[in-house]
């Protein structure tokens, strides 16, 4: 099962969202900042994907996240979430299916994963 | 071949205690996290004391708070201790550091871990203060 790595700065959407995940079978990091992200990307945890907020997360923000993800972790696959419309522009450039505009529903954002999983795995690029 | 997900929400009725970890070294807090998790419990991550207090004053259940003291913001791990005190007498918590135990304010008597501490030592602490937060 996949590892994926949220980012969220709010600590009740973080920990519901969190929550859901594992019950769905996935191993689920939890990262409140882009600092802290970059922590995890810098250790030896195996990534899948990384669910990330854009706005709020500290120094940086979401789109830093994306890039140095896609620059460095080609591996890795990005999902963006935020609340606030204009983000979706500049989401679309980071992450192939664009952003997931908040409130967003929990089942939704399994099956954006498993997507992204299964575009990887029947590329053999996992 | 494609990752199966079943899609349910998570039940919370009646299951395992809850802990709240209190941790900004994510890396630290997520191997202690996973290791309860791994145990049967339920646990809330939180980078910072504020995160803490969000959740307390959510009422999110909580059984036990595990904290550490040295945090960035405005709240260290005993300002923490004796908010949850005053706000929440009677919950359990465990106050870490990695110097000698800061004193806590006001009447809170924390339970105390020196660190660095394996994470099965936290496992215990937290099944002793819980146990014998059960029989008092």
């Amino acid at each position: 099962m996949a590892t994926i790595l949220v980012v969220e700065p709010d600590i009740l959407v973080r920990l519901v969202i969190c929550d859901y995940l594992r019950s769905c079978g996935y191993r689920v990091i939890e990262a409140g900042t882009a600092d802290e992200a970059g922590a995890v990307l810098g250790s030896d945890v195996e990534l899948h994907v990384v669910f990330a907020e854009v706005h709020g997360l500290g120094s940086r923000d979401g789109f830093w996240l994306a890039r140095t993800i896609r620059e460095s972790y080609p591996n890795i696959d990005v999902i963006l979430t935020s609340g606030i419309a204009n983000a979706s522009e500049k989401a679309a450039e980071l992450c192939d299916d664009g952003l997931m505009v908040k409130p967003y529903d929990h089942e939704q954002v399994v099956r954006r994963i498993k997507l992204l999983r299964d575009r990887r795995n029947s590329s053999g690029l996992t | 071949m494609s990752e199966t997900a079943t899609a349910s929400a998570p039940d919370r009725t009646g299951s395992s205690p809850t802990i709240l970890i209190v941790e900004d070294e994510i890396l630290l807090r997520s191997l202690i996290a996973e290791h309860l998790r791994d145990q049967g419990f339920h646990v809330i991550e939180s980078t910072n004391a504020r995160e803490a207090i969000d959740v307390i004053a959510s009422n999110t259940p909580v059984d036990l708070v595990f904290t550490d003291h040295n945090m960035p913001g405005a709240m260290d791990g005993r300002t923490l201790v004796a908010w949850l005190t005053h706000n929440r007498p009677g919950l359990p918590v465990i106050l870490t550091s990695g110097s000698l135990c800061p004193a806590a304010g006001g009447d809170a008597h924390p339970r105390f871990m020196m660190k660095p501490y394996s994470v099965e030592d936290v496992e215990r602490q937290i099944r002793l203060l819980l146990q014998a937060s059960r029989d008092t």
